[in-house]
């Protein structure tokens, strides 16, 4: 049986982290990431850009009450590729789960 | 958390986790707050208006309903104000309802503003019954997404009562029953889930 390799960008504890809480709401920003997945600011930065980068995650910058916020959205493609990562992950953990 | 590679099952573990806490946090954030701002204050001014009426018999005090506006303006200047950290589908689709529901009062001003002027008298009677069913519909689909069934039925007031004023109810009568609909399918049922919430 070919087993389908885990897609490197969501294989990382930080990404995985913020694609799952992306998952279940329309529209998040940069202190509620931060505070749920408990990293500091430049890694999440980081981590947010080569999301948006790969097309996971929608950034969207604003100015709201003169304070800059930054608020993600997860992309159809990057709810395509979660679905994919979670399927290969119950491929590899077949017998156990 | 850092950017570090982790084994399968930890993945599966850290996705259910991130799930669960993105649930939990949003399960207590239902805004309220709106409904019981707008549900009052129609009930305060069905009052104020139908003994102002009742006492003066000046029917120009039905004017006095334009004073909703308030709340709504407050309203998005507070919205405009505050630091939103999640948005959930639960949120943007009630937003959304509310939304059309806005435009179709606002319509409605405007079709009744068009139609009076070319007739050479402009009659907002219509509003009453017409804001009753809209609010009432509103709220229904509101109790269909968040899943609250006090939103969902109580309306059926609303209609009853909008039908009663267009076929029986003199009009300053309307007032007190517009403010009673108001305080039974929206007041209440917001406080009732207020409560289940604490």
């Amino acid at each position: 049986m070919i087993i389908k390799e885990l897609d490197p960008l969501l294989h990382s504890q930080l990404r995985l982290a913020i694609v799952s809480l992306l998952l279940s709401v329309e529209e998040a920003d940069f202190s509620y990431l931060k505070e749920h997945t408990e990293a500091t600011s430049g890694n999440l930065s980081i981590q947010i850009d080569k999301l948006s980068a790969a097309g996971y995650i929608e950034v969207r910058k604003e100015i709201v009450g003169k304070k800059p916020r930054t608020s993600c959205r997860l992309t159809e493609r990057g709810r395509e590729a979660l679905a994919e990562y979670v399927a290969a992950l119950k491929e590899y953990l077949g017998g156990v789960l | 958390m850092k950017d570090k590679k982790i084994n399968e099952r930890e993945s599966l573990e850290l996705i259910s986790e991130m799930i669960s806490r993105t649930k939990q946090g949003i399960a207590m954030k239902q805004d309220y707050n709106r409904f019981l701002l707008y549900g009052y204050a129609v009930v305060i001014v069905a009052l104020v208006l139908w003994l102002l009426i009742r006492v003066t018999g000046d029917g120009r005090f039905m004017f006095g309903w334009f004073a909703l506006f308030l709340p709504y303006l407050w309203h998005m200047v507070a919205d405009s104000r505050k630091e939103k950290h999640v948005v959930t589908y639960v949120q943007s689709m009630v937003e959304n309802v509310w939304k059309v529901i806005g435009s179709l009062f606002g319509l409605t001003i405007l079709a009744l503003l068009c139609v009076g002027w070319g007739m050479g008298r402009i009659d907002f009677a219509l509003m009453m019954p017409l804001s009753l069913i809209y609010a009432g519909i509103g709220m229904a689909m509101t109790g269909l997404v968040i899943r609250e069934s006090g939103f969902v039925w109580t309306p059926l007031v609303g209609l009853g009562v909008a039908a009663y004023m267009l076929v029986a109810s003199p009009v300053n009568d309307w007032n007190l029953l517009f403010g009673a609909s108001f305080l039974v399918f929206m007041v209440i049922p917001v406080h009732v889930a207020r409560n289940k919430v604490k």
